[in-house]
């Protein structure tokens, strides 16, 4: 487990608002008809005008700079021709490399109306991060990060997807330790200060295996449930949790964050 | 993005299969190499390489497994890819 120091961090926050500026650029776009490839190009223009490099271009063979994930989609689909329709849900997944640190975040979003017992799992998924960031206090144990996020979900009566997890990130995309969306509290490594994971809860609407597509990437519910997944970029401080990717978490701006060093956010 | 999980998932536990000889497949093969955590690469006579670890009662009795033994493997019919091997020629 690689520990950064506070000059890291801070890098990794620059990073952080870079993907995040990213993401409110392609969030604005959503609508009914646009296309996924459509958002993976204002994806790509907003990192690379910001000085950053999309992190998930040629990362294992993967495509594009985004993972669009539509419907029962999981995480980890290609960016493409689909349109989006009035009804469907789409997760947004985003990296970025920035002066050789990586940052990582996504959202899911309604497109035009969407069931309500689909937004309610979205909201559930939201919350399940938020308590697991919550949960990420020097001195825990990673466990207690990974029971916080499950209680959130299965209380709110849906599926913790088992098959993928969050990770640490840093100098590498993907580092130790594995960040699972279900364990027991106070089990698993402690997380010390300098430690930054990305938690990312993938959830279904009901029970189901995650199957990967022949393309060997697009993860999706073998029962054809919707699905949700929520990601931050999470620096475990001795002041507790500094949510890199959050508004606000690292000052508005590229430009405020470099003068400010940084803001420690709820 | 999202990290796979290492290792196979744990299908839920009412369809977890037993270490028993319930949906499985038993076939030979030859070791081509050791890898990590007592696992080896094995190739099967009917042709594909699958990853297979040591079946808890070979370790028991302390059966070891060299490159170029020819085994046993039980493969689960859950994971082609993965097996156990249960027997050393």
């Amino acid at each position: 487990m690689m520990l950064k120091r506070q000059a890291e961090l801070e890098v990794m926050a620059e990073a952080a608002v870079i993907n995040r500026e990213a993401l409110e650029q392609v969030e604005r776009a959503i609508a009914i008809g646009v296309t996924t490839g459509e958002l993976n190009a204002i994806a790509e223009d907003a990192i690379v005008s910001r000085g950053g490099k999309p992190a998930f271009k040629g990362y294992n063979g993967f495509p594009a700079t985004l993972c669009t994930s539509v419907n029962e989609v999981v995480v980890h689909g290609f960016p493409g021709d689909r349109k989006l329709q009035d009804g469907d849900v789409i997760s947004i997944d985003i990296g970025t490399f920035y002066r050789g640190y990586a940052a990582d975040m996504a959202r899911t979003y309604p497109v035009g109306t969407v069931p309500v017992e689909t937004l309610r799992m979205l909201d559930a998924t939201e919350r399940s991060l938020t308590a697991g960031i919550a949960a990420a206090q020097p001195g825990s144990r990673l466990g207690d990060v990974s029971a916080a996020i499950q209680d959130v979900v299965e209380k709110a009566g849906y599926w913790v997807v088992r098959e993928f997890v969050g990770h640490g990130i840093g100098r590498e995309f993907h580092e130790a330790p594995e960040v699972p969306n279900f364990g027991r509290v106070g089990s698993g490594p402690v997380l010390r200060p300098g430690l930054v994971l990305a938690i990312e809860p993938m959830v279904a609407q009901a029970r189901t295996r995650v199957i990967v597509a022949d393309d060997d990437w697009t993860a999706f519910t073998e029962n054809g449930s919707m699905a949700a997944h929520f990601e931050h970029t999470v620096a475990i401080t001795a002041d507790g949790p500094w949510v890199l990717t959050q508004h606000g978490g690292a000052g508005a701006s590229v430009t405020a964050a470099l003068t400010s060093g940084g803001v420690h956010g709820a | 993005m999202a990290r796979k999980r290492s290792g196979p998932p744990r299908p839920p536990r009412e369809n977890r299969p037993e270490e028993t000889t319930q949906d499985t497949i038993r076939t030979e093969g030859v070791v081509l190499e050791a890898r990590p955590n007592t696992t080896f690469l094995v190739q099967l006579d009917a042709g594909p390489e699958i990853l297979a670890h040591v079946g808890g009662k070979m370790r028991r009795h302390y059966i070891r497994i060299l490159p170029g033994d020819r085994v046993v493997v039980e493969i689960s019919t859950y994971d082609p890819e993965k097996g156990r091997i249960v027997y050393r020629k």
